[in-house]
């Protein structure tokens, strides 16, 4: 029994019919064919397969794919516009914020929906917000950084 | 060309690393996110016993679950053994168990969820054998079990004393040092401290897991796709277990690998892989190992016991220093002698050690084999020596800074192996520790449950040889250059540290550089990502092979310009007459141009510079370790040393510790990208805190307990110092046959951080903990002790 899964993916309408077992994870990375979502841990824990889903952080591989029917999901893939990076994604970039890169997709989807709500937050409020995401390599020194200097930029094109 | 007063265009610059858009923006290829059509899924079936004889599996079950599609046991394995200098290995389990977690049996299937399915219905008859975990059981003459009662003929490399002693059936590996008379420097101390030190298992945590594709071709060809970090030792491990000659086996590993930290050097499912492969029609197979198999089964660190006797005088000066080390391998050799190695040879490094003793065995148990993890067992050595400094610096009543500037190493000073010593950090890394921690003002010692206090800590690494890096370099007819090497760029940014060194040679930008897939087809041999070493080894190969076709650039364009090479120069792609600038070509005209089909080169085929870069190292005396007096007197590549400072607060009431001020200084030469070498220095604030107070893989009878991140203890953002409270030092000694006098120092990032809060802890509260991870618990219990006592 397979069920048809109608949903927004990075702006654009996808449609499928999937099993209904099938994780977000899963149903991103191999039937959609966007692997930027990454699995770490399988079992919500480190952060890398985080998606925004309406405006809310999600654990891809906690969630079933038909949970979010109908609704509109944006993964690494739909952050930069275009050609242009995202500033987040180039001042990972520009701070050497990224290593192994494994981490970085979760990351940046993370520290997004943090800005959005929070424009301009302290590092203590960075920390906080970034504490659901495991990094093996940096020490997170320099991906603080990047997030508070996208901020910044982030509010200064706001005023343009 | 390494002319230090050179002002450099690229080198020393924070480039931004060339596959970082890749990881940004999510379009990088790992090997985890590769696929392919037909292709199958796999998993392995593993034991459940630490120690087993296999009386019967049974596989019927799960050969006639549908979509399944191969289901191999040992008797369907080439009848080998691979290894890692002692080859004792086989791809499944063979007539026995060694460990909880040893591969079995394996499944190729449609799914993964499929081939799960199937190795629950594969089942096997243990008899269950006795088993040791505690190393010290199966250091003993007359063990109560063998683990490898075939191992006095196993075979092996080479290297130091024979590996093999009756008296210690169990130990595979053993290295001694001995310089002086112990029992002469002891009588010169004026205090001697004996005591012993230890640490857990812990998991290089990859945040990507250990994953592959193999597909054995219907040409008899092999190509593994696999997220290792060290293509050729990986070549040469599929070969060895295949019996498959080199030049059929082509490893290729994508630009984007999650993370290695020395957890993804020996060979893992690829070999298995291939064998389902074939057995499963030639159809391309698929494993990812879940968390728990990545963390617990894929390599661990080696759980240490570190025995310390010293003699120190008043004046501070260490007169004598003996060391019994027992290092618990596990299950399987693997890496687990040339970790020995190099932790035994560590310490000498760092300081001068009048009369020397050290020996160090590395013992198998029936625990989960240990691997080579981020130092080479360095971490283990330096937390032992330098908490153990610490406390011969009390027992005197010296300054912690003092007792290390007396005893650090010179230039050119021979340490207690008989090695020259280069490009030696010593003072200049206290210094910049202390500046870095004292800038925030003195410690506030305050009541209340938080404690705080301050420790520091030092330590070397030496990077292995004999080495060997071969580089291949390339220029395009659109005068972009491309290197090809076999460097694994893991998340340490080679690449570019690679394309900065090109680029720095052609005087190009460094978008002008690029590196190709490490694919063995295609990139030439690179000995290991590891220890440290591809600044050094892979960069001096890269250089040379830019001379090379520098070489070939400047003659072809001396027929063309009425000019011997000598008197030609090449910049940024032009070459021209050194003492008349204006008479120069573009490297571009040196290709011809037929009609529609492209360019080529007239003569030679391509504008391609090749190069080999080798370290030799001096003769081993085994007896007693030392170097010979041959001229070189080398064991090592190069060493590396790092200091850090730190102030720790401790909860007196919870047993908590929290990091929160660190000074981190290392010495690497030269920093091709001081951002990248920033980077891995704050590894201290990440895998160094985590080592020293919270990861550690809990094991009980051989069976680990947490093997998932809800219970392994890794690190956040929250548990770091606010950025305020880091300060991160890069200290440049020039290595003077580095490229451009750069050398690697990654490994050495994480050694000083473990000693350095346990040396703090003594400071906050008084009391000593020779075993890490320091958990609450841990420093709850010493706490209480120390009650009791008072």
């Amino acid at each position: 029994m397979r069920s048809h899964i109608a949903l927004q993916i990075n702006g654009r309408r996808h449609t499928s019919e999937i099993e209904p077992n099938t994780l977000l994870l899963d149903f991103l990375r191999w039937e959609v064919g966007l692997t930027g979502t990454k699995e770490g841990c399988g079992e919500g824990v480190c952060g890398s397969c985080t998606v925004d889903v309406d405006g809310e952080l999600v654990r891809s591989c906690l969630t079933l794919a038909v949970q979010v029917a109908g609704k509109s999901v944006t993964t690494i893939e739909g952050m930069a516009n275009g050609e242009k990076l995202h500033p987040l994604q180039r001042k990972f970039l520009e701070h050497g914020a990224v290593q192994c890169g494994f981490c970085s997709p979760g990351l940046i989807v993370t520290a997004n929906a943090l800005l959005a709500a929070n424009p301009n937050p302290s590092e203590a409020e960075v920390r906080d917000a970034l504490r659901g995401n495991f990094c093996r390599c940096t020490g997170y020194v320099k991906i603080i950084e990047a997030v508070l200097a996208a901020a910044s930029e982030m509010r200064s094109n706001a005023h343009e | 060309m390494n002319n230090p007063t050179e002002e450099f265009s690229v080198v020393g610059k924070n480039v931004i690393r060339e596959e970082g858009p890749g990881k940004v923006t999510g379009f990088g290829k790992y090997a985890i996110d590769i696929e392919f059509p037909r292709m199958l899924w796999a998993k392995v079936k593993r034991s459940t016993r630490p120690h087993a004889k296999i009386l019967n599996v049974d596989i019927s079950r799960a050969q006639a679950l549908p979509g399944v599609h191969a289901v191999v046991v040992d008797k369907d394995c080439p009848q080998t053994l691979f290894g890692f200098g002692c080859y004792d290995e086989p791809l499944l389990a063979r007539d026995k168990v060694r460990y909880i977690g040893e591969p079995v049996a394996a499944v190729a299937a449609d799914s993964e969820a499929i081939a799960e399915m199937a190795c629950d219905l594969i089942e096997v008859d243990y008899e269950d054998l006795p088993a040791i975990f505690d190393p010290w059981e199966a250091f003993g003459a007359n063990p109560k079990t063998l683990i490898h009662e075939n191992q006095a003929n196993y075979r092996r490399v080479p290297i130091g004393p024979v590996q093999y002693d009756a008296k210690h059936p169990n130990a595979f590996g053993y290295y001694r040092i001995r310089t002086g008379e112990v029992s002469k420097g002891f009588e010169e101390a004026d205090a001697i401290i004996e005591k012993t030190y230890s640490n857990a298992m812990m998991a290089h945590a990859t945040m990507e897991r250990h994953n592959c594709i193999s597909h054995w071709g219907a040409d008899d060809n092999i190509t593994v796709w696999s997220s290792s970090q060290a293509a050729y030792p990986l070549l040469n491990q599929i070969s060895e277990a295949l019996d498959v000659p080199h030049s059929r086996i082509r490893v290729i590993i994508p630009k984007y690998v999650g993370g290695g930290f020395g957890g993804k050097i020996e060979m893992k499912a690829e070999g298995l892989c291939a064998v389902l492969s074939r057995a499963a029609g030639y159809r391309p197979i698929k494993i990812i190992y879940t968390r728990e198999e990545s963390l617990c089964w894929a390599g661990v660190q080696h759980p240490f016991e570190m025995r310390i006797k010293s003699g120190v005088r008043k004046d501070g000066v260490i007169t004598a220093c003996e060391m019994f080390v027992l290092v618990n391998g596990g299950a399987y050799a693997q890496h687990g002698f040339l970790v020995t190695r190099q932790a035994s040879y560590g310490p000498l490094g760092s300081y001068r050690f009048p009369h020397f003793k050290l020996d160090n065995y590395v013992v198998y148990t029936n625990n989960p084999p240990g691997v080579a993890y981020r130092g080479f067992g360095n971490t283990q050595i330096h937390f032992a020596l330098e908490s153990h400094i610490d406390e011969l610096a009390h027992a005197i009543g010296m300054d912690t800074y003092e007792i290390r500037r007396r005893n650090v190493l010179h230039e050119n000073e021979i340490n207690a192996a008989g090695e020259i010593q280069h490009s030696v950090a010593g003072a200049e890394l206290l210094d910049e520790i202390k500046s870095g921690l004292e800038r925030h003002g003195p410690l506030e010692r305050v009541d209340g449950p938080w404690r705080r206090g301050r420790g520091i800590a030092f330590a070397n690494k030496d990077s292995v040889a004999p080495s060997a890096s071969s580089a291949i370099v390339k220029i395009h007819n659109d005068e972009t250059v491309e290197i090809r090497h076999s460097a694994g760029n893991i998340g340490q940014g080679s690449s570019t540290t690679l394309i900065q060194i090109a680029a720095e040679f052609f005087k190009v930008t460094p978008e002008r550089v690029r590196t190709a897939e490490v694919d063995t087809w295609v990139t030439p041999y690179d000995q290991l990502t590891g220890s440290s070493r591809l600044t050094f080894a892979a960069g001096n190969a890269v250089l040379m092979a830019c001379e090379d076709v520098k070489r070939q650039v400047l003659k072809m364009a001396s027929e063309l310009m009425q000019a011997t090479p000598e008197e030609l120069e090449l910049a940024d792609m032009n070459v021209f007459v050194r003492d008349n600038p204006a008479r120069l070509m573009r490297v571009r005209d040196l290709f011809r141009t037929v009609f529609f089909t492209g360019s080529f080169l007239p003569a030679g085929g391509e504008l391609l510079g090749k190069a080999t870069f080798t370290v030799p190292s001096s003769k081993i005396d085994p007896e007693t370790g030392h170097a010979a007096n041959d001229g070189l007197r080398k064991i090592f590549s190069f060493c590396t040393r790092a200091a850090q400072a730190v102030e720790v607060a401790v909860n007196i009431e919870t047993g908590q510790v929290k990091l929160e001020k660190i000074a981190i200084a290392n010495d690497l030469g030269k920093a091709i990208n001081p951002m990248s070498c920033e980077g891995q220095m704050h590894a201290a604030i990440s895998m160094g805190l985590g080592q020293a107070i919270s990861e550690e893989l809990q094991i009980s009878e051989g069976s680990i307990l947490n093997g998932d991140f809800s219970s392994y203890r890794f690190l956040t953002a929250k548990d770091a110092p606010s950025n305020e409270y880091v300060s991160t030092h890069i200290v440049e000694i020039p290595q003077f046959d580095g490229p451009y006098q750069a050398k690697g120092f990654s490994e050495a990032t994480t050694s000083p951080t473990a000693p350095a809060i346990a040396n703090a802890i003594f400071d906050a509260v008084g009391v000593r903990l020779r075993h890490m991870p320091m958990t609450p618990e841990r420093v709850l219990e010493a706490l209480d002790q120390l009650n009791t006592e008072n």
